[in-house]
């Protein structure tokens, strides 16, 4: 009933509308040139209030994680993504932080667990270096984990590097099929400035965002991109890593 | 909660919204002033930073507004592209042509799963169709959760900006409310008002059974709904709560995938002066069997209410191409005087006067496009280019030609028309003109004109001809150049 009257009005309204052209495909021009996308991420995740560690080895990784463990206020209780690089993580906070309670997150997890947790690790399908953006599906992964917890971890390997959103987008979208159901670009922690426009951090979503970047070494954006393509094509099951 | 005292956005024909006497109270409103001013300059300040680092600023503008415009022309054949689509992905389509259906989908939805308490994303066309006493009506409780519209509906207001509901509140007064309305403590910072919102909100989210956003893209291309936010309480709302539901115009789609990232780009660069915002959702349907969380159910309620009468008035249709960033709204002299609450609509500020009287019909709005001084701060921020005041100009003079043919102001400007047209006349009117200045220097009381043109002069001075004009100026210029070169 109302598909019909709404579809039949948008019909005449345009009747003898000619359909104007759309501009062309593709990035802007100048985004080739070899950028170092590292840097780039991480001045640009530094400058929405990200906090970035960027470490060589998993080893390094593990002992960042740590430390954001030893200095959150209060983290009595962390949750990770059942993913492998997040999960070792996890585990060695878990192992070197006294009190410090860790729980793999998996199907069985109930609600009350991620609701009360103070840490959720997570990992990234791609960063983007142009914003400083980190890009989390959703496939057999607790949206939740970057969500609900007043800390958020992501652990992210410097080859899920992209340059710029359109490329992130094109990454996300070429494994799965069907879509994921909810793929979430995070930029910083969350944030208001609805009070006088003065900006507050922390609103409903996390007060704090680490990233923990493994490998963050200088290379050519071309490069990076046809990588982490190849790297998601090779997997058309899409979102687990 | 405060879901009472909401004003009413879907005026009967025979009531037109009443600018004029509202206007008119906050004009002498300081203290509205400076918090207007305040938030306004400070956003201008971003904005203009964020797009100063742009190389391509002015292009990305244009290629937005081709890509809306691609869009709206095509809406016949996109639409049920995109149904088509958010289907297969396992979303449910509902189609509203009014404000009263697409209360009575979602109220339908919500009573069929027994929902008693819903948590709200920030959502205009929620506001557009009065969604939350809808709601109340039926005695479910609705909460808004973006900090300024739980701001204003605790105060029992409607958000009187289209980004930022609370501009006309300051600090002082939230804190107020929040004791008077929560019992929490008289805070002394935005941070401590924050974390109080945040403590009580968060319950809410938890045993709320339906989570209700707005949408700021619908890809047709993937049936992908994009929701951009800043807080994290777009990303609760649709993802805690077992029931989602989206609410958006029709206006809303875009045709492909590849266009999302440019859009993507421009809308927080326009709305909050950010390079991105901190979240933003792309959905595509309900939880899959491999998901751990995420809701049951994701309903879109694709709403008319007007807007195809807009799409088929070719010469106002680029309202469409409107983004909601509010970047007009901090832009325009006259709404940093009035506040949005004056307009007496969801939508407010400049194009909030040109879709009120588009969508809900000429006399529904008569007065709000003459709300604009024309200084065009408005067509100049905005993201896809809009004409504002080439559109307001349009509505006046259907205003003026439709509503309120004058036939003592059309015979005046037929009179000026003719003055204007013709140098003799004009260079008689210009020495006239000057000879009443001269009386006036002698008798000031003349400068108070007479009624009706008293209200115009009530706060304006009458201004002085010069005492030579311009092309007196000219020749007597040209005549002492040609005489020494002449020589």
């Amino acid at each position: 009933m109302g598909r019909d009257e709404v579809l039949g009005r948008v019909r005449a309204a345009l009747e003898r509308m000619a359909l104007p052209v759309l501009p062309p495909l593709g990035g802007r021009p100048g985004e080739q040139a070899p950028l170092q996308l590292a840097a780039r991420f991480a001045a640009e995740a530094r400058g929405v209030g990200t906090i970035v560690h960027e470490v060589a080895t998993i080893a390094a990784a593990a002992e960042a994680m740590v430390a954001i463990a030893h200095t959150a206020v209060a983290a009595h209780r962390l949750v990770t993504w059942p993913t492998a690089l997040a999960r070792s993580v996890a585990a060695a906070a878990g192992v070197a932080v006294p009190d410090l309670e860790v729980t793999v997150l998996d199907c069985n997890t109930p609600p009350d667990v991620l609701a009360a947790a103070d840490i959720g690790v997570t990992e990234a399908d791609a960063l983007v270096a142009e914003s400083g953006t980190l890009v989390l599906g959703s496939s057999a992964r607790h949206r939740g984990a970057s969500l609900l917890p007043p800390v958020h971890v992501a652990v992210v390997t410097a080859d899920r590097l992209v340059v710029n959103l359109a490329a992130a987008l094109r990454l996300v979208r070429a494994g799965a099929a069907p879509a994921e159901s909810c793929v979430t670009l995070i930029t910083g922690p969350s944030r208001t400035a609805d009070i006088e426009k003065k900006l507050v951090v922390g609103v409903h979503g996390p007060c704090a965002l680490h990233i923990i970047l493994v490998g963050g070494v200088v290379r050519e954006a071309r490069e990076l991109t046809s990588r982490a393509d190849a790297h998601r094509n090779a997997k058309p099951s899409g979102g687990v890593m | 909660m405060a879901a009472t005292a909401h004003l009413c956005y879907q005026p009967a024909m025979s009531t037109p919204l009443e600018f004029r006497a509202r206007a008119a109270a906050a004009a002498g409103d300081s203290a509205l002033h400076r918090k207007l001013d305040t938030a306004s300059l400070r956003f201008l300040d971003k904005r203009a930073t964020v797009f100063a680092a742009l190389a391509d600023g002015e292009e990305r503008r244009v290629r937005a507004r081709a890509v809306k415009a691609h869009a709206v022309a095509g809406l016949a054949t996109l639409l049920p592209e995109f149904e088509r689509r958010f289907t297969a992905n396992g979303g449910v389509v509902h189609w509203a042509a009014d404000a009263t259906e697409a209360c009575a989908i979602v109220l339908a939805l919500a009573r069929r799963a027994g929902v008693r308490l819903v948590v709200k994303g920030k959502s205009m066309v929620s506001e557009e169709i009065g969604l939350n006493a809808c709601l109340a009506a039926a005695g479910i409780e609705a909460v808004e959760t973006d900090l300024g519209e739980y701001i204003v509906q605790l105060a029992g207001e409607p958000p009187s900006h289209i980004l930022t509901p609370a501009i006309h509140k300051s600090q002082e007064d939230i804190a107020a409310l929040f004791a008077a309305r929560l019992g929490e403590p008289r805070h002394q910072t935005a941070e401590a008002l924050t974390a109080a919102a945040r403590r009580i909100l968060r319950a809410k989210f938890r045993a709320a059974g339906m989570g209700v956003t707005g949408v700021n893209f619908a890809v047709a291309e993937s049936g992908t709904l994009v929701v951009v936010e800043n807080e994290g309480n777009g990303r609760l709302a649709l993802t805690l709560p077992r029931i989602h539901v989206a609410l958006m115009g029709i206006e809303k789609l875009i045709a492909r995938d590849e266009d999302l990232a440019p859009m993507l780009e421009l809308l927080p660069r326009s709305a909050s002066g950010q390079t991105l915002t901190s979240y933003v959702s792309l959905v595509a349907g309900p939880r899959r069997s491999a998901d751990v969380d995420g809701p049951d159910e994701v309903h879109l309620v694709i709403l008319d209410n007007g807007r195809s009468r807009l799409l088929a008035d070719a010469e106002l249709r680029e309202a469409l191409y409107c983004l909601r960033c509010g970047a007009c709204l901090y832009a325009c002299p006259v709404y940093r005087r009035v506040g949005g609450h004056a307009y007496g609509y969801a939508y407010s500020g400049p194009i909030g006067a040109i879709l009120a009287p588009a969508m809900l019909g000429l006399e529904a709005a008569p007065d709000l496009p003459f709300a604009s001084t024309l200084c065009g701060a408005c067509r100049d921020v905005c993201p896809v280019r809009i004409d504002i005041p080439g559109l307001l100009l349009t509505l006046r003079s259907r205003v003026v030609t439709r509503l309120r043919p004058s036939r003592a102001e059309a015979t005046l400007i037929g009179a000026w028309r003719r003055i204007a047209a013709s140098p003799t006349y004009y260079g008689l009117a210009v020495r006239a003109a000057r000879a009443g200045s001269t009386l006036v220097a002698r008798f000031p009381a003349l400068t108070r004109l007479a009624p009706p043109l008293a209200a115009w002069n009530g706060a304006r001075d009458l201004p002085r001809p010069a005492q030579r004009s311009f092309h007196e100026r000219w020749r007597r210029r040209t005549r002492r150049e040609d005489s020494p070169r002449g020589t």
